[in-house]
């Protein structure tokens, strides 16, 4: 799937705020962002391994649901690599 | 699995036990977290449409918008558990065949197309291409295009359903069985001739203003949670809630919502009916015909509406004259006082919304009774008006679009015309098979080829052994799915499963991500787009499927299949090139929130024979099979019951997420009976005796379901009720509702006697 703006925007946000790696809700980027965490997961999928229309994500992202129930946003070291650019 | 247990629920419907219970699912899913995160982005604007019920959101729903059987359907379809082709093919089918439903769809998502092998009997890996060309290969080498039968769930997207309905014309056959034909077909067949409409006429803004709201038939707290929001709200406000059903129902009495604060911390709840009458099994018709007539005789009646928008109401008053009030108490079930009771709550109120259930749809008498509706209706001007209205309360999530885009065994004329011009072929216009009339050529030996998109068909109709004899005469079945199920393992000589992309999955294609559209129970259109990846990478998605089916089968079509799969927004084109309704539907369908589809009764357009909308007069029914049933058991001195099939609270149609019935105090069970404390005495057993129940049609055949475990509840003496599909065996094909062919599943005369099994 193609890097959309709205993507990469999340991506230097999430590149960002997780500087010590240890991830980052998503209701905190939705906030910074001004995008629903629906919108914003759909991204975060887009941007993972995941494969999509059968072509693989770029695994810039990996997404993960903490113990209590919240989903973190995770940079790749791909992900860390691609924003360096 | 919950111990097995029956016991008397206290609670409120929704609450704290509802949280519990989503819990429970996410868990036994293994998504716990990726479900419960998947669930705040239900019914958003942005996020996806619920693939459970068909009940509509409000533009700016909260982001905590949830039900909790919301929250089953939507765990279902993105549990953590593959049915991969190891995985089916680890038993033979015939093994796959004595395990529960339960058991069966618990083995997870199918991923790969799987072919069945006649000498193992066990179901394989086939690529797609392999598919498809087989399917072709049977299409074109029947010798009719009518010996093929195309079924639909009320779950297909329209832009799926709009490519579906297409394929199979342009193959040539409108044989469209779906699973409207099973559940609310009368209400369309009772209102288009009479109001000039088949769908509810109310928006939910509508419930805001309604002064009284009455529900016929149905059972809100299990079968469309989200409903319980409104009536609370309404009930808070003061509106009254008169409520019509046989069974004391949890949802319908009291409602804890899990997204207020207040209630959930003070373990409070809201009273949901002010008023709540226990009439008899298919007493309804009497009950209305009651209300009618006291409402005539307090005459407090819109005499300037009557004259101005109606016809038929001068006969329709005679009728009511005429009509004994003892016929109806004794029909009904319910006495003369509550009945003016009820008919001065209506007459009283300024504005009334009329909601009904498969309570109301699945009897002899169905269409009869939505047309007593509409009278009640009409006699105080409650069409057409704020706050006021019919409500035909849908069940699968877009059943009502699937209809709007063209899947009808008896298409209009118009429609066809229109979707021969813009395709440039010529539809064809002979009436197709509807689900009953699927069955019986699939047995007569007329139907050969059998295509399910979606839905459990073998689960889901009546007449089970018959059923399944058609199924298995089949020279093939193919069956669209996300999960394996009993209809897989009912199946003809050669047999395909295809897996598809559930709704809340991403779905790419060529013109990028796509999103498709729904149409709810109120004629809201909008986007829904999936948030999660794919189940596996092999499949594909319903519009994609039908394309390459369409491509391979119809070589020399002129539609450009995939040209449309590869932008869904290409296929909405089309559809607004068909439907004028749908005119800039591309561009409507980026509004949060969608748009709705016009709806000519609720102008007081009134688009029938007459112009005017009709009052229809109408016997109260006293020869039904439950009357000629208890009649002939006077005769031997049999007790008869009429029985009406239901569904668990764990239970969404045919998919059984979970063996409990909380609301109904029954844990760890499906095969139970509800029946009065008077009836078991006088049947001299006691709750938790074990029963066979048989049905009792005079046409020469035995139908039993055998082992049900008796279970005293709150329902009126001579009524039974036990859950769907486990008594589907019981109704005959040939039971079903005059005019609208919808299987009598709410009104079964039986018996029951000590369990042999």
């Amino acid at each position: 799937m193609q890097a959309l703006p709205e993507s990469l925007a999340a991506l230097a946000v999430l590149a960002e705020l997780d500087e010590a790696g240890k991830g980052v809700s998503l209701t905190r980027i939705a906030k910074r962002l001004g995008l629903s965490v629906s919108v914003l997961m759909r991204e975060y999928t887009a941007l993972s391994d995941a494969r999509l229309g059968g072509v693989a994500g770029p695994g810039w992202v990996r997404l993960e649901c903490d113990a209590s129930g919240r989903w973190l946003a995770h940079l790749s070291e791909l992900g860390r690599a691609q924003c360096q650019r | 699995m919950s111990e097995q247990k029956i016991e008397f629920y206290t609670g409120p419907a929704g609450g704290w036990g509802a949280l519990k219970s989503v819990a429970k699912q996410l868990l036994e899913q293994g998504i716990a977290a990726k479900g419960a995160k998947t669930m705040l982005h239900a019914n958003q604007p942005d996020g996806f449409d619920c693939p459970g019920c068909a009940w509509p959101d409000r533009k700016h729903t909260s982001s905590f918008e949830f039900c909790e059987n919301g929250v089953k359907a939507v765990a279902a379809e993105a549990t953590s558990r593959r049915a991969t082709p190891e995985v089916i093919a680890a038993k033979t089918v015939s093994e796959w065949a004595l395990e529960s439903d339960f058991n069966l769809e618990a083995t997870g998502r199918l991923t790969e197309p799987m072919v069945y092998d006649a000498p193992s009997d066990r179901y394989k890996a086939i690529g797609w291409d392999a598919a498809f060309a087989l399917i072709a290969k049977e299409l074109q080498a029947l010798p009719d295009p009518n010996e093929a039968i195309f079924y639909t769930s009320g779950r297909t997207s329209n832009e799926a359903a709009f490519l579906y309905q297409l394929f199979v014309r342009e193959y040539g056959t409108n044989n469209f069985p779906d699973c409207s034909n099973m559940c609310h077909e009368p209400s369309g067949s009772g209102m288009r001739p009479t109001i000039g409409v088949g769908k509810g006429t109310v928006t939910l803004d509508d419930f805001e203003q309604a002064d009284a709201i009455f529900i016929f038939g149905q059972n809100p707290g299990t079968n469309h949670p989200r409903m319980l929001g409104e009536l609370r709200d309404a009930a808070k406000r003061g509106a009254k809630i008169v409520s019509f059903n046989p069974l004391r129902e949890r949802g319908l009495e009291r409602f804890a919502n899990p997204q207020n604060a207040i209630e959930m911390a003070t373990f409070g709840s809201t009273a949901i009916s002010t008023h709540y009458f226990q009439l008899k099994i298919g007493g309804d018709l009497a009950l209305l015909k009651g209300i009618c007539k006291r409402v005539v005789e307090m005459d407090l009646l819109d005499r300037d509406f009557i004259a101005a928008h109606t016809v038929g109401f001068e006969s329709f008053l005679a009728d009511l004259h005429a009509e004994s009030w003892d016929l109806i108490v004794a029909e009904s079930g319910l006495t003369k006082e509550q009945i003016v009771q009820a008919a001065e709550i209506y007459a009283t109120s300024e504005r009334v919304i009329a909601c009904w259930g498969m309570g109301i749809t699945q009897h002899q008498h169905s269409v009869a009774t939505i047309q007593m509706i509409v009278n009640l209706l009409l006699l105080r001007g409650n069409l057409g008006r704020e706050g006021a209205g019919a409500c035909p309360v849908r069940g699968h999530s877009n059943v009502q679009g699937d209809r709007t885009m063209g899947i009808y065994e008896k298409p209009a004329a118009a429609f066809l015309d229109r979707l021969g011009d813009v395709f440039g072929f010529e539809p064809p216009r002979e009436p197709g098979y509807d689900t009953v009339g699927a069955i019986e050529a699939m047995l007569a030996g007329h139907g050969k080829v059998f295509i399910a998109m979606g839905g459990n068909f073998a689960a889901a109709t009546p007449d089970t052994a018959a059923t399944w004899t058609a199924l298995r005469q089949c020279e093939l079945t193919v069956h669209v799915a996300t999960k394996f199920n009993r209809s897989h393992v009912v199946h003809g000589r050669q047999a395909l499963l295809l897996p598809v992309l559930g709704r809340t999955e991403i779905d790419v294609q060529a013109g990028g991500a796509q999103g498709v559209t729904v149409e709810d129970s109120m004629s809201m259109v909008h986007l829904s787009a999936g948030l999660n990846a794919p189940a596996s990478e092999h499949l594909l998605s319903e519009p994609m499927l039908v394309a390459r089916l369409a491509a391979a089968t119809l070589p020399q079509s002129r539609t450009p299949w995939l040209l449309l799969a590869g932008d869904y927004a290409l296929i909405r084109d089309k559809i607004e090139a068909v439907f004028p309704d749908f005119a800039g539907f591309n561009e409507k369908i980026k509004t949060p929130g969608g748009f709705r589809l016009r709806n000519t009764a609720s102008e007081r357009v009134w688009v029938t024979a007459s112009g005017k909308a009709e009052f229809r007069t109408h016997a109260v029914p006293t020869d039904t099979s439950v009357h000629r049933a208890k009649a002939a058991g006077k005769q031997t001195d049999t007790v008869v019951f009429a029985l009406a099939t239901v569904r668990s609270h764990d239970q969404y149609n045919t998919t059984i997420y979970g063996m409990d019935d909380r609301y109904r105090g029954v844990y760890g069970h499906r095969r139970v009976v509800f029946i009065n404390a008077e009836d078991l005495r006088q049947i001299r057993m006691k709750a938790g005796d074990w029963v066979d129940i048989t049905s009792l049609y005079n046409d020469g055949e035995s139908r039993i379901a055998e082992r049900f475990l008796l279970v005293e509840y709150d329902i009126p003496r001579g009524c039974l009720a036990s859950y769907y599909p486990e008594t589907n065996p019981l109704v005959p094909l040939s039971s079903f509702a005059i005019d609208a062919r919808t299987p009598t599943s709410k009104s079964i005369p039986v018996k029951l006697g000590a369990s042999l099994a």
